[in-house]
C-alpha cells in the first residue's frame, strides 16, 4: 500500500515538474520574441561642416538639402568658405538590432 | 486488488509509450506537425513583409507627389516587374564582358529615358535618387514574390524541407528586407550611404579641384599630393549614380599613354562577423563589387600597361553599406585616407598615380 502511493507520487511528482518546467520554456521564449521584437530609435543624422583652411569645424543637426561639398557660409574665423565635410548617423546603443 | 491496479498503471503507460514510439517512428505524424509549425512562421512573417512592401509604396508614393510628379502610382507600377537583366549565355565566354557590359548600357539607358519621361523637371541628382529608390521599392517587390512562390510550392507539396529551410532562412531575409526599406530614406533625403565611402574619400582628398568630365557620370579630378599628381576619379554626384569607374580607369589610363605609377581603388566591402565596422584593409587588385565590366576595365588597364594595382577597403555590414552612413564609417573612411596618403607618399617623386573611389555617390559632390 505505502509502496504503491510512492509509486504513483513519483510519476505524478514527474508529470507536475515535466509541465511546471515546459511552461516555463514557452513564457521565456515568448518574453525573448517580444524584446527582439521592440524597435530601436531612429539614430540622429549630423552635419559637420568645416572651413576651406581647417581651422574650424562643428557639429549641426542635419539639416534638409545638405550634402558633403555644400557651401554652407563664411567661417567665423577667418571668412572663408565654409562646407559640408560630412554626414554620418550618431547612435548611443551599440550594436542595436534591426527588428526581425 | 492493490497490486493489480499498479500493474494495470504501468501495463497502460507501456502501451502509450509504444504507440508514441510508433507514431514518431513510422509514421509522418511529426513531420506533419512540423510543417504545420514551419508554415504558420513563414505565414506570419510573409505577413511582416507585406506590410514592409506597402510601408514602402506609401513612403515612396508620398516621396514623389512632393516632387510634383502627378502619376506617382503608375510611375511606380509601370516600373515594378520590368527592367529586368537577362544574363548572356557563359557557356561561349568570347565577348561575354562586351555583351554585358553592353546588356547593362541598355538597361540603364532605358531607366534613364523612363524617369525623364515619367518625371519631368527634375533636378539630375533629384532624378538619380528617385531612380535609385524605385529601384528598392522593385527589389522588395520581387523578394516578396520570390519568397511567396517558394512558400506556396511548399505548402502544394507538402515539402516539409523547403518550408524549413524558409523557415530558418526567414530572419535574416527580413533583416535584409528591413535595411532596405530603411535606406530609401537616404535616398530621398540625398545623404551619403555607407558605400559612398570611397567617393567620399576621393572628395577629401582632393579639396575643391575642379571635376573633368570622363565617362558617363564619372569625372576625374587632378592634384598634386606630396608633389606627386594624382588623378582621382568618381562617380558625379550628389546624385545617386555608381557612374563607370572601369570605363573611365581604362580612357585615363590610354589619356596618360599607360605612364602610371600605381592605380588604388578605394571601396566599401562586407565585413565578417567579428570584424569591426570602419576597419581599414589594404590588398592587391581591383576592389569594386561590379558584377563584371567594370572590374575587368580596371584590371585589364593595369594589367596592359604592367602598373600595380592596390585595394584599400572600408568594413562594414550589409545594413550599413545601404544606409545613411554612420560615424564608425565616416571614422574609417578617415583612416583609409591616410592609407592612400602613404601609399602615395611611397611612390617616387613626380610619378602619377590613379585613385578611384569605388561606390555610390549619393550626397557626396
Ligand atoms: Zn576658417
Amino acid at each position: 500500500m505505502i509502496q504503491l502511493r510512492n509509486a504513483l507520487d513519483i510519476f505524478t511528482l514527474l508529470m507536475i515538474v515535466t509541465t511546471i518546467l515546459l511552461l516555463i520554456y514557452t513564457i521565456t521564449v515568448m518574453l525573448m520574441q517580444r524584446s527582439k521584437n521592440k524597435v530601436t530609435a531612429t539614430p540622429k543624422v549630423v552635419t559637420k561642416v568645416g572651413c576651406m583652411q581647417n581651422d574650424y569645424s562643428a557639429e549641426r543637426e542635419y539639416s534638409k538639402g545638405d550634402y558633403v561639398g555644400l557651401e554652407v557660409g563664411k567661417c567665423p574665423k577667418c571668412g572663408n568658405s565654409l562646407f559640408v565635410e560630412a554626414i554620418y548617423t550618431v547612435s548611443n546603443v551599440k550594436g542595436k538590432e534591426i527588428a526581425s | 486488488m492493490d497490486g493489480g491496479t499498479s500493474s494495470d498503471t504501468w501495463y497502460l503507460l507501456l502501451l502509450a509509450m509504444f504507440m508514441i514510439s510508433f507514431m514518431l517512428n513510422f509514421t509522418d505524424i511529426p513531420q506533419r506537425i512540423q510543417l504545420w509549425r514551419f508554415s504558420s512562421y513563414v505565414r506570419r512573417r510573409l505577413i511582416q513583409i507585406d506590410e514592409v512592401e506597402s510601408d514602402v509604396r506609401r513612403r515612396l508614393i508620398s516621396y514623389l507627389s512632393k516632387l510634383n510628379i502627378s502619376t506617382p502610382k503608375e510611375v511606380i507600377d509601370n516600373f515594378m516587374n520590368n527592367y529586368f537583366l537577362i544574363e548572356p549565355v557563359n557557356i561561349e565566354p568570347v565577348d561575354i564582358i562586351k555583351r554585358l557590359s553592353h546588356l547593362i548600357n541598355v538597361r540603364d539607358t532605358n531607366i534613364k529615358m523612363y524617369a525623364e519621361k515619367y518625371m519631368p523637371g527634375l533636378q539630375k541628382s533629384e532624378r538619380y535618387n528617385a531612380t535609385v529608390a524605385l529601384e528598392i521599392a522593385s527589389a522588395i517587390n520581387t523578394v516578396n514574390k520570390i519568397l511567396k512562390h517558394y512558400f506556396k510550392l511548399g505548402l502544394k507539396n507538402n515539402n516539409w524541407i523547403l518550408l524549413m529551410q524558409l523557415a530558418l532562412e526567414m530572419p535574416n531575409i527580413i533583416r535584409i528586407v528591413n535595411s532596405y526599406s530603411k535606406a530609401l530614406d537616404a535616398f530621398f533625403s540625398g545623404v551619403p550611404i555607407g558605400d559612398g565611402a570611397g567617393p567620399l574619400l576621393v572628395r577629401y582628398l582632393v579639396g575643391r579641384a575642379e571635376p573633368k568630365y570622363l565617362a558617363e557620370d564619372t569625372v576625374y579630378y587632378e592634384v598634386v599630393v606630396d608633389g606627386r599628381k594624382v588623378y582621382a576619379v568618381k562617380a558625379e554626384g550628389p546624385g545617386a549614380t555608381v557612374g563607370k569607374p572601369g570605363e573611365a580607369v581604362e580612357k585615363l589610363v590610354e589619356m596618360l599613354g599607360g605612364s602610371v605609377a600605381r592605380i588604388i581603388t578605394v571601396d566599401a566591402a562586407l565585413k565578417l562577423e567579428i570584424e569591426d565596422t570602419g576597419e581599414v584593409a589594404e590588398g592587391v587588385g581591383a576592389a569594386i563589387g561590379d558584377i563584371g565590366p567594370e572590374k575587368i576595365g580596371i584590371e585589364r588597364a593595369a594589367t596592359k600597361y604592367g602598373i600595380p594595382l592596390d585595394a584599400v577597403v572600408i568594413k562594414m555590414s550589409l545594413e550599413e553599406a545601404i544606409n545613411v552612413m554612420t560615424k564608425d564609417v565616416y571614422e574609417g573612411v578617415l583612416k583609409a585616407l591616410e592609407r592612400v596618403r602613404r601609399i602615395i607618399s611611397n611612390i617616387c617623386e613626380g610619378g602619377s598615380i590613379i585613385v578611384i573611389g569605388v561606390g555610390n555617390t549619393v550626397g557626396v559632390l
